[in-house]
């Protein structure tokens, strides 16, 4: 808990740029992220006497901000996720496979928001799935299935990338 | 690949993700415990204030005229109140109330000495700002949304104690909460902010 006389602008300097660079990761965009991160700690602003634990209420709201923003996106844009995997499944001519470094990026930001978003609050945040569970809303076995499928996309995916001819 | 390695290259992608990060350029208030203690008028380089007065007087008024849309208050407001006004309201000058400031937005006529274009040509992104009545006030500059706590008026005064937001590049926009030392007149639905000499800074409508 924080002391009732810590200020809003401490907290901000100290986790400010950690929370931006969390909704950035979620997100992967920059305008979306300073948006999110904005709209959390403006919010944070009005509440901060009420705010007990405030990186936990700022990483649930960046959590659901990147889930909404997604979820206000796919229906203002048409099927941009199916794009980027026809983009990436038909783009036989790279003459040599790019190191799953660099796939990586296409396809995590393929994934579906929940898988992505609990694949950052696992692997970037370090949080077990109990705590992903809490800052999403979700129950723990949801959490453990978005995980396991988000794995096993990006597994399937590599290994179809390799069937085609990436692999050396 | 087993699992092992492809989480760790998952691991390795957010933290290279993270460094790519757009860095961190939030205005950040000022502490509650600070602005307790800031004492008006004096020194508080990071606290804005403005000097509010109602200038009741019809000659002034009618100074307003039809060039009030691209400044004409600007004109009337630097003649009206100059540095020794900002301290002391003159007799022409009613101190204002909260109530003056509340009830819609107030959308720039002027900006830095120059006309601000029409609303159509802000494509919906013409700057704001809305006072409440509760000390908040909110404000859009074009590019940036930003919140925080206004005081006063008390003897004319209002003061910008505290602000959040974004400082993305707005290159049409005066943040005036940025600036120290600002005076301002009111007229009617017209509010100027005036720098410490009182030149206009800018000036503002009311938007029902």
């Amino acid at each position: 808990m924080r002391p009732v006389e810590q200020s809003f602008d401490a907290f901000v300097a100290a986790r400010g740029p950690q929370l931006l660079r969390l909704a950035y990761v979620m997100t992967g965009e920059v305008q979306t992220a300073e948006d999110i991160t904005q709209t959390t700690l403006l919010r944070m602003h009005r509440r901060w006497r009420s705010i007990r634990h405030p990186y936990s209420y700022a990483r649930q709201a960046i959590t659901h901000g990147a889930i909404d923003h997604k979820r206000r996106e796919s229906r203002e844009v048409l099927l941009p996720n199916d794009a980027i995997t026809d983009k990436f499944v038909y783009s036989t001519s790279i003459a040599e496979e790019p190191a799953m470094a660099e796939l990586l990026p296409d396809l995590v930001q393929s994934l579906p928001t929940r898988q992505r978003v609990a694949l950052v609050l696992r692997y970037f945040e370090h949080l077990d799935t109990l705590e992903i569970a809490s800052v999403m809303g979700i129950r723990a076995s949801s959490v453990r299935s978005a995980l396991a499928r988000a794995i096993a996309t990006l597994r399937e995916s590599l290994a179809e990338h390799r069937a085609r001819g990436g692999a050396r | 690949m087993n699992d092992d390695s492809l989480e760790t290259e998952i691991a390795l992608y957010f933290e290279r993700l993270a460094h790519q990060s757009p860095r961190f350029e939030f205005a950040a208030p000022q502490a509650e415990s600070q602005r307790r203690f800031t004492a008006p008028l004096v020194g508080a380089a990071a606290v804005a204030f403005v000097l509010l007065a109602v200038v009741v007087g019809a000659n002034q008024l009618g100074d307003m005229g039809s060039d009030a849309e691209t400044g004409g208050l600007g004109s009337s407001v630097s003649r009206t109140a100059g540095p020794s006004s900002k301290s002391t309201p003159t007799a022409s000058h009613t101190p204002a109330t909260t109530a003056v400031l509340l009830g819609g937005r107030w959308e720039p006529l002027e900006l830095a000495g120059r006309p601000v274009a029409s609303a159509d040509e802000w494509d919906n992104t013409m700057p704001w700002i809305a006072f409440e009545k509760d000390g908040w006030f909110k404000a859009w500059d074009g590019c940036n949304q930003i919140r925080g706590r206004y005081s006063g008026p008390a003897q004319g005064e209002l003061r910008f104690d505290s602000h959040l937001g974004k400082h993305r590049g707005c290159s049409n926009f005066l943040h005036p909460f940025d600036l120290t030392h600002m005076g301002s007149v009111m007229e009617d639905d017209r509010l100027a902010l005036l720098d410490e000499r009182g030149n206009t800074l800018a000036v503002y409508r009311r938007v029902r």
